[in-house]
């Protein structure tokens, strides 16, 4: 698990973590059943404090990637495949409103943005 | 209780210059008393001040807020505090009897002087009189700021000396009075005793409402 | 665990502790803050029962500390700034001494902290560093088992490599849920990331004692151009700094005056050093 915070940007801290966690699952590189750190030993890790560990771990377990079994431990909750593949599609959205509003302020027009689009598909 | 008191023990037994003044203090009691002094007392003297310097030794080690503030962040209570010291009052008084009797002997083996042994009723008077000096002393030290009880015990100190220099004759005729030889001894020492169990309470008052 | 409510006293020279409360629950560190003289080293001679208050409660672990007073500190750690020790004895005379007034304590793992410090246990206490006296003042708070370990500006005086192992051997201690530390300093860059909470006090008063967390979201430091500064503008900071280049300043407001202020306004993050800075007239 990969987790590199900045003590500079706006963003608290919880939020990087609880994003940068999210990230991976939904990536599906942190799979289901997966055992995180203990609340603890992340913040000696990552050089924080409890509080901000545990409110990440917490905005993770009501958003549904996270479950905490008491005693046991924090494990990578089994995922709803759909609400992934949504998230996922949302995140493809968002770059393809980035290269419409490019194309736009470019003067590109559909077609043209079209045969990139084909282009690109077909070379990966 | 018990800790407190081997701590003092400890201190006192550990330090150099305390060593180095009791190696000296002897000799120079000889030297500045010996021509005027009476042999059979330099036993007593040598125990009832050594007993009470030790003692009072004992306070310098938690000068200030420094080693005070160690010892109050313990868990002991103040009542706890107060009663060690009044405890190693004994401690001292043995330790000064111990001294007091080597070194000594020891002059007196090699210099086979006219100095006169231990006896019982000699040890009897030294307790009374440590008893009653540091009843004396120690709410001093409990209930005031330590340099201004160290100034004061520096007057009892003295006094405790105008004792001992007090002329053969009044010296026997002191120990030889109910209140030193009554009933075998018994009459002072309950007296001593009982003047330590005010002089703690009143210790005891004093450091509860202190800082 | 630690629980201190309208703590008072008044001294005589005429500073004095007022209405102090905070609340330290069993697994977290509270950072203590504050200039030289605000209080801070009054407060904890309070809550230890080395000063009588004037008013207000101290509980620890549930009892007030004035009435179990050898129970509860049986079961705390306490770290000075002055590590007073008798001098003239060495390490392993000193803790000879203090041991027995421990019921649980453990020589095992004094012995395993003096070795993990590096200490000499037969150097004479006179001849350490102040770097070592605080690494042995800290092996002995954590050999009996306490559950609150108090710290009294324990990092005054060490270099930054120190502190940062100081730092690491907290998170060691945090480990364990049942444990909590309190932690009083003027150097608040050891405090800013370990601290779960952050008290902070000020000319005797006390300022806020809030999560560490939500310090951090409600203050910001705004810079801009010093033109921007009309009252409107100028009484959403707590204070501020002018120079030539521009303005500097504490707020409360940041997203407010993100709108009200032009492009080139930075919004950054406060430290607490800031947060110390520009309240310091506060309380």
């Amino acid at each position: 698990m990969r987790i590199l915070i900045s003590n500079s940007s706006d963003e608290p801290i919880y939020t990087q973590i609880k994003d940068q966690i999210k990230d991976q699952i939904i990536r599906g590189e942190l799979d289901a059943g997966v055992q995180l750190p203990s609340i603890r030993g992340l913040a000696k890790d990552l050089q924080i404090s409890v509080i901000t560990s545990k409110r990440a771990y917490e905005e993770l377990e009501r958003e549904g990637f996270v479950e905490t079994i008491p005693g046991k431990g924090s494990y990578v909750a089994p995922q709803n495949k759909e609400l992934i593949r949504e998230q996922r599609l949302r995140i493809i959205e968002g770059s393809l409103m980035d290269v419409v509003r490019e194309g736009k302020l470019l003067g590109l027009d559909y077609k043209e943005l079209e045969e990139m689009l084909r282009i690109l598909f077909e070379e990966e | 209780m018990g800790p407190l008191v081997m701590k003092d023990i400890r201190l006192i037994v550990s330090n150099r210059a305390t060593q180095i003044f009791l190696l000296l203090y002897i000799p120079f009691l000889l030297i500045i008393a010996g021509y005027d002094f009476r042999a059979e007392y330099m036993y007593l003297v040598v125990l009832v001040s050594g007993a009470y310097m030790i003692t009072i030794l004992s306070f310098s080690y938690e000068i200030g807020r420094k080693t005070n503030q160690l010892l109050l962040s313990l868990p002991v209570r103040r009542t706890d505090i107060v009663n060690a010291k009044y405890l190693f009052v004994f401690a001292a008084f043995i330790m000064s009897g111990v001294y007091s009797g080597i070194y000594i002997g020891l002059i007196k083996h090699f210099l086979d002087s006219q100095l006169i042994a231990f006896d019982l009723s000699m040890l009897r008077n030294a307790s009374i009189l440590t008893l009653l000096f540091v009843s004396l002393v120690l709410p001093l030290f409990f209930g005031l700021p330590h340099k201004i009880a160290n100034l004061l015990n520096v007057f009892v100190f003295v006094t405790l000396f105008q004792i001992f220099g007090m002329g053969v004759g009044t010296l026997e005729g002191i120990f030889a009075s109910p209140v030193f030889a009554g009933a075998g001894g018994l009459y002072g020492i309950s007296a001593g005793i009982l003047l330590l169990i005010i002089s703690r309470q009143l210790s005891s008052f004093l450091f509860a409402r202190r800082d | 665990m630690l629980e201190v409510r309208n703590l008072s006293k008044k001294f005589k020279e005429g500073f004095h502790l007022d209405d102090i409360s905070f609340t330290l629950e069993p697994g977290y560190i509270m950072g203590f803050i504050g200039p030289n003289g605000s209080g801070k080293t009054t407060t904890i001679n309070l809550i230890m029962n080395l000063m009588k208050r004037d008013s207000g409660t101290v509980r620890i672990f549930g009892d007030d500390i004035t009435e179990n007073e050898r129970e509860i500190k049986n079961r705390i750690g306490f770290v000075y700034d002055e590590a007073h020790f008798y001098d003239d004895l060495t390490l392993e005379q000193m803790k000879r001494i203090i041991a027995p007034f421990y019921k649980e304590w453990n020589d095992s793992l004094y012995k395993d902290y003096i070795d993990k410090f590096e200490l000499d246990s037969r150097m004479r206490i006179k001849k350490m560093s102040k770097g070592m006296k605080t690494k042995y003042s800290l092996a002995l708070a954590l050999s009996h088992n306490a559950d609150l370990i108090i710290m009294d500006e324990p990092t005054s005086g060490l270099d930054p490599i120190f502190r940062k192992e100081i730092l690491d051997i907290l998170y060691d201690i945090i480990q364990d849920e049942n444990k909590s530390i309190f932690f009083s300093t003027h150097i608040t860059t050891d405090l800013e990331q370990i601290a779960d909470y952050i008290t902070f006090v000020n000319k005797g008063r006390m300022v806020f004692s809030k999560p560490k967390d939500e310090i951090m979201e409600e203050f910001k430091i705004v810079k801009g151009d010093s033109r921007n500064l009309i009252p409107d503008v100028r009484e959403r900071f707590i204070s501020l700094r002018e120079t030539g280049y521009g303005f500097e300043g504490l707020t409360r407001e940041a997203t407010k005056l993100k709108d009200m202020l032009d492009d080139n306004t930075l919004v950054e993050n406060a430290s607490l050093q800031d947060i110390m800075y520009y309240m310091r007239t506060e309380g």
